[in-house]
């Protein structure tokens, strides 16, 4: 859920990294920890366990300027993917601006991507949300391993809902696709925050005006 | 999907709250933060990237008892306290949208932040109800627009090459 502060310039806007279990969802904000310039990001906090397994979720917050006159910052998380931990993942949920899904493209997890999907989709739901009007991308990571499927398949599986989400070719332990799924999801955040707030603008100055 | 908006004399209300509290309470940092773990206030005025981190782990964990409540019968816990050595930290639940995060050093006692966070507590709720109930615009600040010269939200140097390097100029603060 986006926060305004008019009395600091901030926009706050959350981002969930979603999707199976060890799907890459911490790999992705471990490279762009790893890539931001300092200014721009904060720390990476990851709750794991000893296995480096996400217990509870990743956090990290990077700002840009890309709002005239504001410091838009973005607060990534990252949900853990275990089916045990599904309250966990509704705790997170809540309150998100937009969605990375995280699939992984092996053959082997087509069922646990299926399933991942369709378990976010239930706790939008659980928060009083549509899957369909949620800024949402999807990721097709894991590229670079063998016994993958064919991205046009995996749309066909996972991409069919009312509106077709964007679908980004990733290998986020290299950083390929990673940068690209980040830009795509916040300006969709972005797209959709300014058209909400501006047609509310525009009511008030009618309202005022008449 | 409607998000909080805070106008310029409700951020400042709100912050003269919580500074009130962190004198009288003898606390090191307060923040007023929603169960998102956006900060509405903080107190000292400082811009310390940890406290935005802070807030998320102190809101996350926050969330967390209130599952542990629903398990164990309860409606909900309305605080949870961590005592630490020399620094601890209570966690108060002012409604369930918003938190008080309070930090303490042991030249204080949690009975003194209980009590004055309680009076705190008192103070934010109509102000909280307003900016929970409010329209989320007001016209005097016109509508957003993006800087147009950025072709990306952020700007990143090709995966293997630049690692590390800034690739934009730092950016203002404060």
């Amino acid at each position: 859920m986006s926060f305004v502060n008019f009395d600091k310039k901030e926009i706050n806007f959350k981002v969930v990294y979603y999707g199976p279990p060890m799907g890459g969802k911490t790999s992705n904000l471990a490279y762009l920890h790893d890539v931001m310039p300092a200014e721009v990001r904060g720390d990476l906090t990851m709750l794991s366990t000893q296995q480096d397994r996400t217990l509870y979720f990743d956090f990290l917050p990077l700002q840009s300027t890309v709002i005239k006159g504001f410091i838009s910052r973005f607060q990534l998380y990252t949900v853990p993917g275990q089916p045990i931990y599904d309250r966990t993942r509704r705790i997170v949920l809540t309150g998100a601006d937009g969605i990375v899904f995280v699939a992984d493209s092996q053959w082997s997890q087509m069922t646990s991507n299926a399933d991942s999907l369709e378990n976010l989709k239930a706790n939008l739901v659980s928060h009083g949300r549509s899957f369909d009007t949620t800024p949402l991308v999807f990721q097709l990571n894991k590229r670079d391993l063998p016994d993958i499927a064919p991205a046009p398949y995996m749309e066909f599986l996972l991409n069919r809902g009312a509106t077709k989400a964007d679908c980004v070719e990733a290998t986020a332990v290299k950083g390929n696709g990673v940068a690209e799924t980040l830009n795509r999801i916040c300006k969709m955040v972005l797209a959709q925050f300014i058209e909400e707030h501006n047609m509310k603008v525009s009511v008030v100055r009618r309202a005022e005006s008449a | 999907m409607t998000g909080l908006t805070l106008d310029i004399e409700q951020a400042r209300a709100l912050n003269r709250v919580v500074t009130d509290l962190l004198v009288q309470a003898e606390a090191s940092v307060v923040l007023l933060t929603d169960i998102g773990g956006n900060v509405l206030a903080q107190a000292p005025q400082r811009n310390d990237p940890h406290l935005q981190t802070m807030a998320a782990l102190a809101a996350g964990a926050f969330s967390a008892t209130r599952e542990l409540a629903r398990l164990t019968g309860e409606t909900a816990f309305r605080s949870v306290s961590h005592e630490g050595e020399q620094t601890s930290l209570f966690v108060q639940s002012l409604n369930e949208d918003f938190l008080l995060v309070i930090v303490f050093q042991r030249t204080t006692t949690l009975g003194l932040v209980k009590l004055y966070g309680r009076q705190a507590a008192t103070d934010l709720a109509p102000m909280l109800g307003e900016v929970r109930h409010q329209a989320p615009v007001s016209s005097a600040f016109g509508p957003f627009t993006l800087d147009e010269t950025s072709a990306a939200v952020f700007d990143l140097p090709a995966p293997g090459s630049l690692r590390g390097r800034a690739v934009r100029p730092p950016l203002r603060t404060g």
